[in-house]
């Protein structure tokens, strides 16, 4: 049975970073799945989950490359996530195929995709494009960011603070990523980021 | 579930496959249809359910977004308005084609960005000439020299030609992959004014010879096409003529060049040197600039072909002397497109991937500029925030 999508008298608050990091469900956007595959520990971080994540087919399609150490283009492959069981794929249903029409007038297909899949489940959609979560919030449905997946690693994995750092770098380099200034975990990010040598 | 009937929808189809060069009955048998069917459809005569909506952006390889857009990009019809040259090959003929119609859609993309950011193109309106051809080519060069003059331009060399004529013109400029035959499609449309496609892997001084040319026929031409082709036909018209008459006396206005060639004389002879410095200054290739000398009579008459008997290696000789000229301008789109493209996601109008889409890139490299050209941000004690620019005159 297909859910109705949450009513604002429904909608659920913003979930908080470590919860929503670490809650179960979610539907994955291409911009934060290419920062997570950047950091070469994707599986990890997204194992931090209780469920793995689901993605679209326009999603799956977009990935296409990030930069490795040495500048040089590689392409994505999103194979080791689905067999290591942190992704799955989604089909659309019905009514998930009209919602994702009717929002495909105002953002690409991806992101309809993953809000019509998140509005109609009522599950959390993993992006970070600023227009996308404008969406997301008139529809009611949560927002997980970059930024959240990994604060809820880092609690959980309690990587040092060098192997963090690297972490974020990667990002940053491979990805060409690093949250916007109104990220509510831009200075986090930044703290970890610019760990200076001792 | 159905939707209304929606002919915008079914235009753009019709659009698309049209450019792409496709039949109705290949659409058809890729959606398990009839041709008349297809044929419905593209006159906006059927409903469209939202599954219908996802298989027909996969039969006509377009996004389910470009099709339901809102507000849509506007229609431009500019392919259909080339008449493709009868000598062209037929393996050129199928690259010209998908060129016709990759610049009708850039155009259609460059429209819908400044009507998402309220922003219309505002040129100097140019004042149409008529063609005399008992009057070449002295036509050309009084249009040339009025031409510079009405957008200040001054007697000396023209640097960021394209730039320039995007702005001061209004005309959009992209540059695209050309069969190697061909120097520049132009063509003016209604909504859009005066397009041009120059050949990317052309050199840039060819490059800056093929704006000369269009600007000369947007010029003459209130509404109208034509592929520039390289060499220009035998059998040239009289438009053509004049585009090339004026493309000469445009970047190489007659006083400036007699001013410059005095200069030179003054010192002595001038040496083949002099000649390749002086193109490399008006950034065109020596052959032109000499041909122009020639026709100016600021030299004797068949100096370039005694050049070209000679065997010199002008290539080197510039290379030596330091005056290749940049290189080609591999820009695919206006600066101004470019600019609109990231105000409009600046602004949330559009996402990272429309973003990408738009300017026909991927995210990586779309985050390499928008990270590059991001405003600047300074930290203090602990909020990022963005240097504001102040450009109000100072009290």
């Amino acid at each position: 049975m297909v859910k109705s999508p949450p009513s604002s008298s429904t909608c659920r608050s913003r979930p908080d970073a470590m919860s929503a990091g670490t809650d179960g469900d979610g539907v994955i956007d291409a911009d934060v799945l290419m920062n997570l595959v950047a950091t070469n520990q994707a599986t990890e971080i997204l194992s931090v989950r209780r469920s793995p994540m689901r993605v679209c087919a326009v999603t799956e399609r977009e990935l296409i490359y990030i930069c490795d150490g040495e500048g040089r283009r590689v392409s994505i492959d999103l194979s080791p996530l689905f067999t290591a069981g942190v992704l799955v794929r989604v089909d659309l249903t019905a009514a998930e195929t009209a919602r994702y029409v009717g929002l495909a007038a105002e953002i690409d297909d991806g992101e309809a995709q993953v809000l019509a899949v998140a509005a109609i489940r009522g599950l959390p959609a993993a992006t970070d494009d600023r227009r996308a979560r404008r969406c997301a919030e008139r529809l009611a449905v949560p927002i997980i960011s970059t930024t959240m997946l990994l604060r809820a690693w880092a609690e959980s994995a309690k990587p040092s603070p060098m192997a963090l750092r690297e972490t974020l770098i990667r990002i940053e380099r491979g990805a060409n990523h690093v949250p916007a200034r109104d990220d509510p975990s831009r200075a986090w990010w930044d703290d970890h980021a610019r760990l200076v040598d001792d | 579930m159905q939707t209304t009937p929606d002919v915008d929808i079914g235009r753009r189809l019709q659009e698309r496959r049209r450019t792409r060069g496709n039949t109705q009955q290949q659409v058809a048998d890729r959606l398990g249809v009839s041709r008349p069917t297809v044929a419905a459809i593209e006159a906006g005569q059927r409903r469209f359910t939202p599954e219908f909506i996802v298989r027909l952006a996969e039969a006509y390889g377009v996004s389910v977004s470009n099709l339901v857009r809102s507000p849509a990009p506007p229609i431009v019809e500019l392919a259909a308005q080339f008449r493709l040259p009868h000598e062209v090959e037929p393996a050129e003929r199928g690259e010209l084609e998908h060129a016709t119609a990759d610049l009708e859609e850039l155009v259609g993309d460059y429209l819908y960005l400044e009507q998402l950011i309220g922003a219309p193109m505002t040129a100097l309106p140019s004042p149409p000439y008529r063609i005399d051809p008992d009057r070449f080519p002295a036509q050309a060069e009084t249009i040339a020299e009025t031409e510079r003059r009405r957008l200040g331009l001054g007697e000396g060399p023209l640097y960021r030609l394209r730039d320039l004529l995007e702005r001061e013109v209004g005309m959009r400029i992209f540059s695209l992959r050309l069969p190697r035959s061909v120097a520049g499609l132009f063509a003016v449309a209604q909504e859009a004014g005066p397009c041009v496609a120059i050949n990317a892997d052309h050199p840039n001084t060819r490059q800056r010879w093929t704006l000369g040319h269009e600007f000369g026929h947007y010029l003459t031409s209130v509404l109208g096409s034509e592929v520039t082709r390289l060499p220009a036909s035998r059998r040239i018209s009289s438009e053509e003529r004049f585009a090339e008459a004026f493309a000469g006396a445009f970047l190489m206005p007659r006083n400036g060049l007699q001013r410059r060639l005095t200069e030179i004389k003054s010192r002595g002879q001038p040496t083949v040197a002099d000649l390749l410095v002086l193109a490399g200054d008006y950034e065109v290739s020596p052959q032109a600039l000499v041909l122009r000398l020639e026709d100016l009579g600021l030299v004797g008459p068949g100096l370039w072909d005694r050049l070209q008997a000679s065997r010199l290696d002008l290539t080197a000789a510039r290379a030596h002397l330091g005056v290749e000229g940049p290189a080609p301008d591999g820009r695919m789109l206006p600066a101004r497109f470019m600019l609109l493209a990231i105000e409009a996601y600046e602004h949330d109008d559009l996402s990272e991937r429309q973003l990408a889409d738009l300017l026909h890139l991927d995210r990586l490299s779309v985050r390499e500029i928008l990270r590059s050209m991001a405003r600047a941000e300074v930290e203090s004690g602990g909020e990022v925030t963005a240097v504001e620019f102040d450009l109000s005159e100072p009290a």
